[in-house]
């Protein structure tokens, strides 16, 4: 049924809450996204009005797909600064209900800010047709593949290596559905080069996590440690990027990793920003798997699946999985927390401890990583 | 759009030079950078001086896709002999296609109709090989 963000955000924070065992009156913390649509300003105030919370910090996030990773660090970061104790994370975007004629549906308005008066997007972007991610990431594909060969083959069998994860997930859009990297490669040309299987398919949902001071979590469950994170965003349209191998996530991982005082071969899992399969391979070589130009290689040499001898997104991904806007990547956090915590259920890795989770918002702009760990 | 400058408008010279056609981009007094899109301040120092000079509109492109369905026209992103990269149309070569690393080179006619808003246009210098 259709309802209102700020109705999801409690939904979310409800189900998040049970499942850490959580009491809702324990909450003095939230960080929120711009998916809430009933008002532009004092969001948070909104939720934790909604919620009955009272509330020591009180966050907003405005990192597209990279935001769910960019909550969760402002989430720890408060708690281990001591201003609060237990923080919600939730990214709403399940369907709402249709504002009625002549009246202003501020979601509607949101979708349409590129064409907002005085975005520089109007008069130097829209007029070329670079709108929205598929002609950002089809951009920044074209470039690697002149630089990089062996692009396409890849890039297709790391969406059959993902979606063969997918098709063991029962939460996931693809689930039981395989496909091969023919399948891929004989799926129709979207955005050159990019098939249409190598792009997320756009779905409805939610997700929500709830980060607390590892006192209080529940004792019956693994607990699960952010040990590092980064950030990095400088540039919103890859245009003017400084260089399209060298992505925001090199200078957010290299954080992440020296944070966390570990190195990429340490980790036991990858769960890579995937709105589209190129994202993956120069997730691959920013977060340091393996060196500059070496992505396709990498994923070639690589059984990317749970079963395999590099887990990479191992619930499907959102390739996999489906993209629910700004939730879609959280899941790539959830996946990690559930591996960790050892219910992935017929997923789960035999090993298990440390896993490396990427975001990214826009086509490749602002990107962040976060290190996490079962203690 | 550029028929009218407005006081407000930093990017009025771009459009009204690229009309009459000549491509001018900004460059900053103090740090040479040129700036691209028009600027009131110089994203490398943030310097308010900013000045417009003649850029040669020669580059190569750097990335480009086909916007299927839409004529199949090419979106591409060109630098600029100056170094500095933009979004523009790109026009197919010779053969109907262009490859990233082509020399290509501005085109002053799509600026020139009032109504333009695909101001930075490019063409494959001598025809795209390929």
């Amino acid at each position: 049924m259709a309802r209102f963000t700020v109705e999801q955000w409690a939904d979310l924070a409800a189900l998040a809450l049970a499942d850490a065992c959580i009491d809702n009156r324990q909450v003095d913390g939230l960080v929120c996204a711009p998916d809430v649509f009933e008002a532009a300003q004092l969001v948070p105030a909104m939720l934790a009005e909604y919620c009955g919370w009272n509330l020591a910090f009180a966050e907003r996030v405005d990192l597209g797909g990279a935001s769910a990773v960019g909550m969760v660090w402002r989430a720890a970061m408060a708690i281990e600064a001591g201003i609060c104790r237990t923080v919600v994370c939730a990214l709403p975007a399940r369907p709402r209900p249709p504002a009625p004629d002549g009246v202003l549906d501020l979601g509607t308005a949101l979708n349409f800010s590129d064409e907002a008066w005085g975005s520089v997007t109007v008069r130097y972007e829209r007029p070329y047709g670079n709108i929205g991610p598929n002609v950002g990431f089809a951009l920044v594909a074209s470039r690697y593949d002149a630089l990089v060969p062996g692009g396409e083959e890849a890039r297709a069998k790391l969406v059959a290596d993902q979606r063969r994860s997918a098709a063991a997930n029962p939460d996931a859009v693809h689930f039981q559905r395989p496909v091969t990297a023919s399948d891929v490669l004989a799926s129709k040309v979207v955005v050159p080069p990019l098939h249409l299987l190598e792009i997320v398919m756009p779905c409805s949902g939610g997700a929500a996590v709830v980060v607390s001071k590892t006192e209080d979590v529940r004792p019956d469950r693994r607990t699960v440690v952010v040990s590092g994170f980064g950030e990095s965003a400088s540039f919103k349209t890859p245009t003017y990027s400084r260089d399209f191998l060298e992505m925001p996530l090199r200078a957010a991982a290299r954080r992440a990793f020296a944070m966390a005082g570990l190195t990429p071969d340490q980790m036991d899992m990858a769960q890579l920003y995937d709105a589209y399969s190129i994202a993956v391979v120069l997730s691959l070589e920013n977060a340091g798997f393996c060196g500059r130009g070496q992505g396709n290689g990498f994923v070639l040499e690589h059984d990317l699946s749970f079963k395999g001898s590099f887990p990479c997104n191992t619930n499907g991904g959102q390739l996999g999985v489906g993209q629910a806007v700004n939730a879609g990547g959280m899941t790539h956090i959830i996946e990690a927390v559930r591996q960790i915590q050892g219910s992935a259920g017929s997923r789960q890795l035999t090993r298990h401890d440390k896993a490396f989770v990427s975001g990214s918002g826009g086509s490749m702009a602002t990107q962040a990583a976060l290190i996490l760990e079962g203690a | 759009m550029h028929a009218e400058a407005a006081a407000w408008d930093v990017a009025a010279p771009f459009f009204e030079t690229a009309a009459a056609g000549k491509l001018m981009l900004q460059r900053c007094d103090a740090c040479s950078a040129i700036v691209y899109y028009p600027r009131l301040r110089c994203p490398a120092c943030l310097s308010a001086n900013l000045s417009w000079v003649d850029v040669s509109g020669e580059g190569t492109l750097y990335a480009y896709t086909t916007l299927k369905g839409i004529d199949d026209a090419l979106v591409g992103i060109i630098e600029l002999a100056e170094g500095v990269r933009v979004t523009g149309r790109v026009l197919p070569g010779d053969k109907g296609k262009v490859a990233v690393g082509d020399p290509v080179r501005w085109i002053a006619a799509a600026a020139a109709s009032e109504d333009s808003c695909q101001v930075l246009t490019f063409a494959p210098v001598g025809g795209s090989q390929r």
